[in-house]
């Protein structure tokens, strides 16, 4: 049984699907989501549980309940195994694991935490038999806690949703999306999570319409029905999901550098130029970034002013440039640690039946 | 002991260590203060549960419309159940999920199914301390049964319902 945790976006569901959908068939998955991406997950052919997020309750009300339905949901469906994707462990899920102990529990955790952030995430890794580590591209770079942290940690390569082979051509995904062939395809996604998904978007479009009708323009949306944003006029959007399946589409994406994003974008080879959110409470998208454009592999905007942005355009738009991108990601590319994820889970069910003493 | 010293000490342990600590340190909370927590962890009753079953995303929608319009400015009093995962998002009323029959179903044993919802029903009914309870939709005879107090097993047959008296 996963469960994620409600999130801004997609990605802790896109994870436990991506790790899900590698267990073997005789391992059935249950997703329990705090997010409203439960359609999506339902849509994905996963058989899934909701918990609605803390809204009018108080925090001690919400947790209560939260306890109880857990154990609920451990008696109904006896998982083996339970793996939370998130980065601060709910109190009332705290509680469960400890009142069932009859279970393996695991922290799907990702790092790049941001310096000095998440010490009181921290102090809760105790209640997990093992941490999963969804790798990071710029893991060099980390400088957060989790990299002091390593007891009981499997590290595997960034989990990605799809894997290569899964990608449609760039025939077929331009066919998909309604696009000429022979243009300049350009994705937006600022990120989802972003206040500023709306101003920062236009802004591209505006600058972008500047070359003319050889750049096609494509404003992703997300998928979830309350973070839909008003866009500038005539404007071509896609809200498929997963959307890395139409990225051979794409010669560029201006996008947000939230883990998952970030992770599909260097993984499968788009040239991007990334916005970081310097105002997220842990992940470090910054420094994430700026990684990225040190290895030659992206760009990074970081000060929002219009002469960077100008200069990191100028870059992305020169199709030499481009390729070289797209060489220096290939030379420094990744597999993809879903499968790694899994095979950790297969582990520790086949632990949880051997029983205590073979574990 | 203050917060931060707890928090910075827990850190350094290792995890079994800090698993016994943890548990001393819950033992050592006063009784009082234990007792105002589990009062405050009630969740307020909800005065109108609704269980929409079988119905379509608009559907949905337009029964959670009725009851905000019934509930005011007290949406918090008002829940929805339903096997339609069309959620209501902040600041509506209360919702919860039970999966369909047919994803059930896929996976696990069809005769379980009915058992299951009425355990779910009754399992959230308490949670939210639901006052009064109304069925809207396709509701199943089991669930309507165990609905209005009637006990039946996973593998039961409803009890067979009695042809009116002779005029």
């Amino acid at each position: 049984m996963f469960i994620t945790s409600n999130g801004f976006g997609l990605g802790h569901v896109t994870r436990c699907m991506a790790i899900s959908r590698r267990l073997p068939p005789e391992i059935e998955p249950i997703i329990f989501t705090l997010s409203e991406a439960l359609p999506i997950v339902r849509r994905q052919g996963f058989y899934a549980e909701y918990f609605a997020s803390r809204d009018s309750e108080t925090a001690d009300q919400w947790n209560g309940r939260l306890r109880t339905r857990l154990l609920a949901t451990f008696e109904q469906y006896d998982p083996a195994v339970v793996v939370f994707d998130g980065t601060h462990s709910y109190r009332g899920m705290r509680e469960a694991f400890e009142e069932d102990p009859s279970r393996k529990y695991v922290w799907s955790r990702r790092g790049m935490w941001r310096p000095g952030g998440g010490v009181s995430n921290l102090t809760f890794t105790s209640y997990f038999d093992a941490v999963i580590e969804p790798g990071e591209f710029a893991h060099e770079v980390d400088q957060g806690l989790t990299t002091q942290h390593r007891e009981g940690v499997t590290m595997v390569e960034p989990i990605l949703f799809c894997d290569q082979e899964e990608l449609l051509s760039r025939e077929q995904a331009e066919a998909e999306l309604d696009l000429e062939p022979g243009g300049v395809n350009v994705l937006i996604q600022p990120g989802w999570e972003n206040d500023q998904y709306t101003p920062t978007g236009t802004r591209f479009v505006e600058r972008l319409r500047r070359e003319g009708d050889r750049v096609q323009i494509v404003v992703a949306q997300s998928p979830l029905k309350s973070r839909s944003v008003p866009l500038p006029a005539g404007l071509k959007t896609v809200s498929t999901y997963p959307l890395a399946r139409v990225y051979r589409a794409f010669d560029l994406s201006v996008s947000g550098a939230g883990y998952n994003i970030f992770h599909e974008l260097v993984g499968y080879q788009v040239p991007a130029l990334f916005i970081p959110n310097a105002g997220t409470p842990l992940d470090d998208q910054v420094a994430r970034t700026r990684y990225a454009q040190e290895k030659g592999v992206a760009r990074s905007w970081e000060d929002g002013a219009e002469e960077s942005l100008e200069e990191h355009l100028e870059l992305l738009l020169d199709p030499a440039e481009r390729a070289r991108m797209r060489d220096r990601a290939a030379a420094l590319s990744f597999g993809n640690g879903a499968a790694g994820a899994a095979a950790r889970i297969v582990e520790l069910v086949e632990q949880r039946e051997a029983g205590p003493e073979d574990a | 002991m203050p917060r931060r010293i707890y928090l910075a000490l827990i850190s350094r342990l290792s995890r079994k260590q800090a698993k016994r600590l943890q548990s001393i340190v819950m033992a050592l909370r006063p009784r009082a203060r234990r007792r105002a927590a589990a009062l405050a962890a009630l969740t307020p009753e909800v005065h109108l549960m609704c269980i929409a079953w079988g119905v379509d995303r608009a559907e949905l929608e337009r029964i959670r419309d009725r009851m905000l319009a019934i509930g005011g400015r007290r949406p918090e009093r008002m829940l929805v159940v339903s096997d339609c995962d069309a959620l209501f998002g902040k600041g509506s009323c209360h919702f919860e999920y039970i999966p369909a029959r047919a994803e059930w179903e896929q996976r696990f044993d069809p005769a379980d199914y009915d058992g299951f919802v009425a355990r779910r029903i009754s399992e959230i009914a308490v949670s939210f301390r639901a006052r009064r309870v109304v069925a809207l939709g396709e509701i199943p005879e089991p669930l309507l049964y165990s609905l209005a107090g009637k006990k039946i097993g996973p593998a039961e047959e409803p009890p067979a319902l009695e042809p009116p008296p002779a005029a």
